[in-house]
């Protein structure tokens, strides 16, 4: 490597860090200041990843998406394939809207005098990643810029306190977590990252390509086979899968509860409703802009139906039974749509079976779950009940989520921004003028994994 | 021939026009780009499709290439962000936010190029595949510098002081972090720090070969130094496996009417039912041609 100047011809560090955690669904972004004071979380913003053209076909960028009253048939635009930035094209307008723009919502941003915390995912291809160096030097021009490692952002939280280990209240938590095995759930796929001093095992990493997208299209599909065609309606059935899905802890059990019977069969659970059926009303975006579930009520249901024969029902309501639990199932069973993957408890146990034995307890000790699927109900629970019957019975295993798994990581970002690891991970723009993007590079790849 | 004293020579540089991706050819055609291991380079489709059930990966047993395809272009479908192709140009700028930063502005032509990309994560894909695979000797070049810069750092000067540190207390690895500059923040050696709480009070029978837990060993130094200097996996090799304890048991069949266990198969077409009642719905639209 290069050698470094010495410390003093170093330009001073920027006084604030744009950390950017650039979502293929969202964009979770802020800015965070070197104030000692700032020790409160911040939260950052929720930015729509996407361009969308909504019926009327007005275009909405990013944040503009808040303005949009009516969702149907809404089409998106996402610069973010597999979880990396694909379309710069898309994503710098996102970004010069969010950011830059005299008329950004937080005030401009003048990147000559920020620092840019990027989170990429593990393993991606070589020429996106130099993709993304060159425009944030090149075209934006960031005085300095990490391109981080998503996942072991996490490593920069409390880690114990998520798994309220009883341990002494004025313990300070040590940051990076020493060791954890992070599950990061998210819109492209679901990935499994040991950490190790909050830097990824790299050889060890596993994904699976099962993510919020994937179970929004396969809801889409079940519902357009039993009810209406919602296949053009990706926002709304979104909406649904995040308000009516569940993980099921005895998924058998609960099909059973859910089918209809064969012929002539008059299933009492399936005529009340088991506890599995919900309504979902649709939003109509007139008198409704967000859908409802509300529990199964078989009278109501059939005077519905009867209203709707007759062409005077005031709501569109559908009976979701199995979809409710099948649709997350995916993330345990992706060979029940055919995918030949195996399914998150294994992603665990493949990533278990690359480290060292003794390195499992305290893995399986500490698996945290982040991104958006980890909030359906019963996915903590269903994990851990399918990690413990894949490993050794010796090993405790705890699964938990941190309060708000979709910031997770951006909030891990922001505290890796004031923490005094920062600067030697960072790269200046001088540096990349001076050494290339090669070398660039290669110092995000070994910086975080040496 | 007269070339008009023009002679071609074979040059070794390619160059990507927009619009065009270099595919290593090695599969049947149509497959996902994704799904590169385990083809075999076969011409013939029959062939290639019978060598593949063959082989270790049965578990479908039942399925007929047909199936296969049909499976492959749902999974294509539920991967799509819009369920029909939409092209969303990128809007004007609002006439209230002054315009953008710099618009005259121009761009480097690196830039350029990228803003002016337009592929897709699976051109890249392929770009990258046929990279390496077609021994293009630019790819293979880079594999080499980034597989070889943990090593060849940890053979330097750096290693021999490492080691010293690890013999010594591991209090010393968060000392300072700026000597570390590149090794990121952590600096030296990466030890795991010992358990320093509270341990619980002896017992006389503590020794007993009975109640003994066993706890695997810690690995040594050097392992861990070697697991965290382990380059990243590529893309294609990180994606999860079909396992040997996904193979354990046969896959699960649902109805495709109603969701629940696909118990009865339509004799016409082999789609799978529960019962009597969705087999009637399933017939009234079960559509078999001949090829289909």
């Amino acid at each position: 490597m290069a050698p470094r100047k010495s410390k003093t011809s170093r330009p001073a560090p920027p006084s604030r860090t744009l950390v950017l955690d650039n979502g293929a669904h969202t964009i979770k972004a802020g800015y965070v200041t070197d104030d000692d004071n700032a020790t409160t979380d911040e939260t950052p913003t929720l930015i729509p990843n996407c361009i969308a053209r909504d019926d009327d076909r007005r275009v909405y960028v990013g944040h503009e998406l808040d303005q949009c009253k009516d969702f149907s048939e809404i089409a998106f635009r996402r610069p973010v394939e597999k979880g990396f930035v694909v379309s710069w094209e898309a994503q710098k307008e996102i970004w010069d809207r969010q950011f830059f723009d005299a008329g950004a919502p937080q005030g401009p941003c003048d990147p000559a005098d920020t620092r840019l915390v990027l989170a990429e995912h593990s393993n991606a291809l070589p020429v996106l990643q130099s993709n993304c160096d060159q425009m944030v030097f090149e075209e934006y021009g960031f005085a300095s810029y990490y391109r981080a490692n998503g996942p072991s952002l996490n490593a920069y939280h409390d880690v114990q306190a998520v798994f309220r280990t009883p341990r002494d209240p004025a313990t300070v938590a040590q940051l990076p977590a020493e060791v954890m095995l992070l599950v990061d759930t998210g819109y492209s796929h679901t990935t499994v990252t040991p950490l190790l001093k909050g830097r990824p095992l790299h050889s060890a990493v596993r994904r699976l390509d099962v993510g919020g997208k994937v179970l929004t299209n396969y809801l889409a599909r079940l519902i357009s086979l039993r009810h209406y065609d919602m296949r053009n309606e990706p926002h709304i059935v979104n909406e649904m899968k995040e308000q009516a899905c569940y993980v099921s802890l005895d998924f058998d059990a609960d099909l059973e509860r859910a089918w209809k019977g064969t012929r002539g069969e008059q299933r009492a659970d399936y005529l009340t409703g088991g506890g599995v059926a919900k309504e979902y009303v649709l939003p109509d975006f007139h008198t409704r802009s967000k859908g409802i579930v509300r529990d199964f009520d078989p009278e109501q249901a059939g005077r519905a139906r009867k209203l709707a024969r007759l062409g005077e029902a005031t709501e569109d309501v559908l009976t979701l039974r199995n979809e409710r639990f099948t649709v997350p199932e995916l993330l345990f069973h992706p060979s029940d749509i055919g995918m030949r993957q195996s399914g998150i408890a294994n992603l665990v146990w493949e990533s278990l079976l690359a480290v060292p034995a003794g390195l499992w307890p305290a893995l399986l000790a500490n698996v945290c779950v982040v991104g958006g699927n980890a909030l359906f109900d019963g996915f903590i629970q269903r994990l851990q009940q399918e990690i413990v019957k894949l490993v050794p019975d010796d090993c405790i295993v705890r699964v938990a989520r941190p309060a708000d798994p979709i910031t997770s990581t951006w909030v891990g970002g922001a505290k890796l921004a004031r923490h005094e690891n920062i600067s030697g991970l960072c790269v200046t723009k001088q540096e990349y003028e001076e050494y290339g993007g090669a070398w660039v590079a290669r110092k995000f790849a070994t910086g975080n994994s040496e | 021939m007269n070339n008009f004293g023009v002679i071609e020579v074979a040059g070794a540089k390619t160059t990507n026009a927009p619009g065009w991706a270099y595919v290593p050819d090695t599969g049947p055609p149509g497959s996902l780009s994704h799904q590169q291991q385990g083809k075999n380079n076969g011409k013939n489709r029959k062939r290639a499709a019978r060598s593949t059930a063959g082989g270790p990966n049965l578990s479908y047993a039942d399925l007929n290439a047909r199936q296969e395809a049909k499976i492959r272009k749902e999974l294509e479908v539920l991967d799509r962000d819009n369920p029909r192709d939409v092209s969303i140009p990128i809007p004007a700028k609002p006439k209230g936010s002054g315009g953008g930063r710099d618009v005259a502005a121009k761009h480097t032509p690196n830039v350029r190029k990228i803003l002016q990309s337009q592929k897709t994560f699976a051109n890249h894909l392929d770009d990258w595949l046929a990279l390496k695979e077609g021994g293009g000797a630019t790819g293979s070049a880079q594999q080499h510098k980034k597989s070889e810069t943990p090593t060849s750092r940890g053979g330097g000067a750096s290693s021999s002081s490492r080691q010293q540190t690890k013999q010594e207390d591991v209090e010393m690895t968060d000392a300072p972090d700026a000597s570390g500059e590149q090794a990121g923040g952590d600096g030296g050696s990466t030890i795991l720090s010992p358990y320093r709480g509270p341990l619980p009070a002896p017992h006389p029978r503590d020794d007993d070969p009975l109640l003994v837990s066993r706890v695997p060993l810690m690995p040594t130094d050097e392992e861990l130094k070697a697991l965290l200097a382990a380059p990243p996996l590529t893309y294609l090799e990180a994606r999860a496996g079909w396992g040997a304890e996904d193979r354990k048991y046969p896959v699960r069949v649902f109805c495709e009417v109603c969701g629940y266990w696909g118990r009865v198969k339509c004799i016409k077409c082999g789609t799978r039912v529960c019962a009597l009642d969705c087999l009637d719905t399933h017939r009234e639209e079960c559509v078999t041609r001949y090829g289909l």
